[in-house]
């Protein structure tokens, strides 16, 4: 007999899409975090203009070409992995905190405070966030934290929803009322006997989250509203693609490569919360 | 049904309450004014120009104001074309988008759910996995990166549509494919779904053995079982379309309610902000409500009175 962890990593194992995601976003990661160290040499510095290398479609010194700047469309392209690994790790974890928070403590009260809790959830659900969000970052001075904040404050609703459930179906079960037997109080029921049985799910779930945030970091980049430390994000780079791409310079390299590259880390996100899933929870 | 009905459209108004408190203190808290921005503008015409809007007033008095005028149906007037009012930019915009989410959720519909049906008819087969790849790029494209490569190939690699604007049908084309791909991908994943497990059943095997045919067993008996959960997710699909499609006016230039929106915001435009975010939110409620009331006539088991 094999232990739940040890089925669950064959499972995964077997996954060919979701190890092939995972091989892509440790790539990723590893070429966003350590590409300051190459600046200058192997990279160039994504900021660094070159007017008279504008707009030069990929060669052998820019593979990626130039933009409108002469700016090395790689570096930058490299600096926006940064952005959004940053973003969307980050803001995740702020849905995780909310979220887990909130869906524990509705679904261990339980009654009247669960049904307080979840219906404010609801009535949550109901506003459009995301227009909150553009009002947010248009009307204020923008901050990174204030990014993370609002981003992270619109998507733990579900996060709070799917621990809340898992909850409510735990706590009826019959170690947690032995836990109660030998006198363990409701943090200590819910930290160490509840939130361990849930995290498979929790886990699947902040996977899934973090494409979410990506997207929506790049498309409120992709609208101007960026932040400062955000010159170089995906959507900023779309955003000045598509201002410059006419009929007359049909600079293709300006959209592909940025574009490319945030499609496949969402479906790289998405190939990796879905092999979790279905290792962690089969049915 | 009726109750049901009356029940739900009474849970707008709280909503929009929210909406329309929460969006006022936003855009009247945020530092700046939206008269700065004007050159050469004299002492007097400011105070003139505030005291005009009642912004020289205290803010629960100018939300008192507003939320009166708001009960009348008077959104007020924007800031931005001093001559016209949110009201009037409204009506100009909004039917521009509904057009343009209409013709994107029938397109979803009409590709995604005969995909979905195939997929499933055909499932574990090649023709099953090339749709259901061509699904998951689909949902995990983004829409402007998808608009972004339309526009480049279809408008000046092969120039067949126009890149901006809303000129005849044509000028639609793009934008509505850019919107509704996602949806079609999703629809398809949801009609595979649903309809392996519709087709499994032993009505259709009966269908079958008394020989109707395949197109029959799929369409007529399978997809009346099948197509509800694609009507349960209506609701949030044309929610999504809706928020999708203040990018796609924005590379498009499409003058419609997003990208209204949008430039309001930028323009410190207030009234007009929280009057496009209200229309959203009202739009986004109605649109659920009309999914919940089109999965109770498609499903009969499901009724929403309340047990006696």
């Amino acid at each position: 007999m094999r232990s739940p962890l040890e089925q669950a990593r064959r499972r995964f194992a077997k996954n060919r899409a979701a190890l092939a995601a995972c091989l892509f976003l440790l790539l990723l990661v590893v070429v966003a975090a350590t590409s300051p160290l190459f600046q200058g040499g192997l990279l160039c510095d994504p900021a660094a203009q070159d007017l008279s290398a504008a707009l030069r479609p990929p060669s052998a010194s820019h593979p990626f070409g130039t933009d409108a700047l002469g700016r090395d469309v790689l570096a930058r392209t490299i600096a926006g992995a940064r952005i959004s690994l940053l973003v969307g790790l980050l803001a995740t974890l702020v849905t995780l905190v909310i979220g887990v928070a909130y869906g524990s403590i509705a679904g261990f009260a339980g009654g009247a405070a669960d049904t307080i809790m979840m219906r404010a959830v609801d009535v949550l659900y109901t506003l459009p966030f995301i227009f909150f969000v553009i009002l947010l970052l248009s009307l204020f001075e923008r901050s990174f934290l204030m990014l993370f904040a609002a981003l992270g404050a619109v998507q733990w609703l579900t996060m709070a929803r799917m621990v809340r459930g898992q909850i409510l179906s735990l706590k009826e079960r019959d170690f947690v009322s032995a836990a109660r037997a030998v006198g363990a109080g409701p943090i200590r029921i819910v930290s160490r006997h509840l939130l361990p049985n849930a995290l498979g799910i929790v886990i699947v779930y902040a996977t899934l989250t973090v494409p979410v945030i990506i997207l929506q970091e790049s498309f409120l980049s992709f609208l101007g509203l960026t932040v400062p430390g955000q010159e170089h994000s995906w959507g900023t780079l779309l955003s000045e693609a598509v201002e410059c791409v006419n009929p007359v310079n049909i600079s293709w390299w300006l959209i592909v490569f940025p574009g490319s590259a945030l499609t496949a880390t969402l479906l790289a996100l998405n190939f990796l919360g879905d092999g979790l899933r279905n290792a962690l929870d089969p049915r | 049904m009726t109750a049901y009905i009356a029940r739900r459209v009474l849970l707008f108004v709280p909503v929009l309450l929210c909406i329309a408190v929460l969006s006022f203190f936003l855009v009247r808290g945020a530092p700046g004014s939206p008269f700065s921005s004007e050159k050469n503008i004299s002492e007097e015409t400011l105070v003139a120009l505030n005291a005009e809007y009642g912004f020289d007033k205290p803010l629960p008095v100018q939300l008192g104001m507003y939320l009166r005028n708001l009960a009348r149906g008077n959104l007020g007037r924007s800031l931005h074309y001093r001559d016209r009012t949110v009201n009037d930019i409204i009506g100009q915009a909004l039917p521009v988008s509904v057009k343009l989410g209409l013709f994107a959720l029938i397109i979803s519909l009409a590709a995604g759910v005969p995909l979905g049906v195939v997929s499933a008819w055909r499932s574990n087969t090649a023709i099953d996995y090339a749709a259901m790849t061509v699904a998951l790029i689909g949902i995990s494209v983004p829409s402007f990166v998808l608009a972004s490569l339309l526009v480049l190939v279809f408008c000046f690699l092969v120039p067949l549509f126009p890149a901006v604007g809303m000129g005849g049908p044509l000028s639609m084309v793009l934008p509505a494919a850019t919107l509704s791909a996602p949806f079609i991908a999703y629809v398809s994943r949801i009609t595979r779904g649903s309809m392996l497990e519709t087709l499994s059943q032993e009505y259709i095997q009966t269908a079958r053995a008394k020989g109707a045919s395949t197109v029959s067993v799929l369409f007529t008996h399978g997809l009346k079982n099948g197509i509800i959960p694609v009507i349960t997710f209506l609701g949030p699909a044309t929610a999504g379309i809706l928020t999708g499609s203040v990018v796609v006016e924005k590379i498009f230039a499409i003058p419609g309610l997003g990208i209204n929106f949008i430039h309001s915001a930028l323009h410190r435009d207030y009234f007009l902000a929280i009057g496009c975010a209200l229309v959203y939110g009202a739009l986004l409620m109605t649109l659920n409500l009309v999914s919940d009331i089109l999965y109770g006539v498609v499903d009969p088991r499901i009724s929403y009175d309340r047990k006696k």
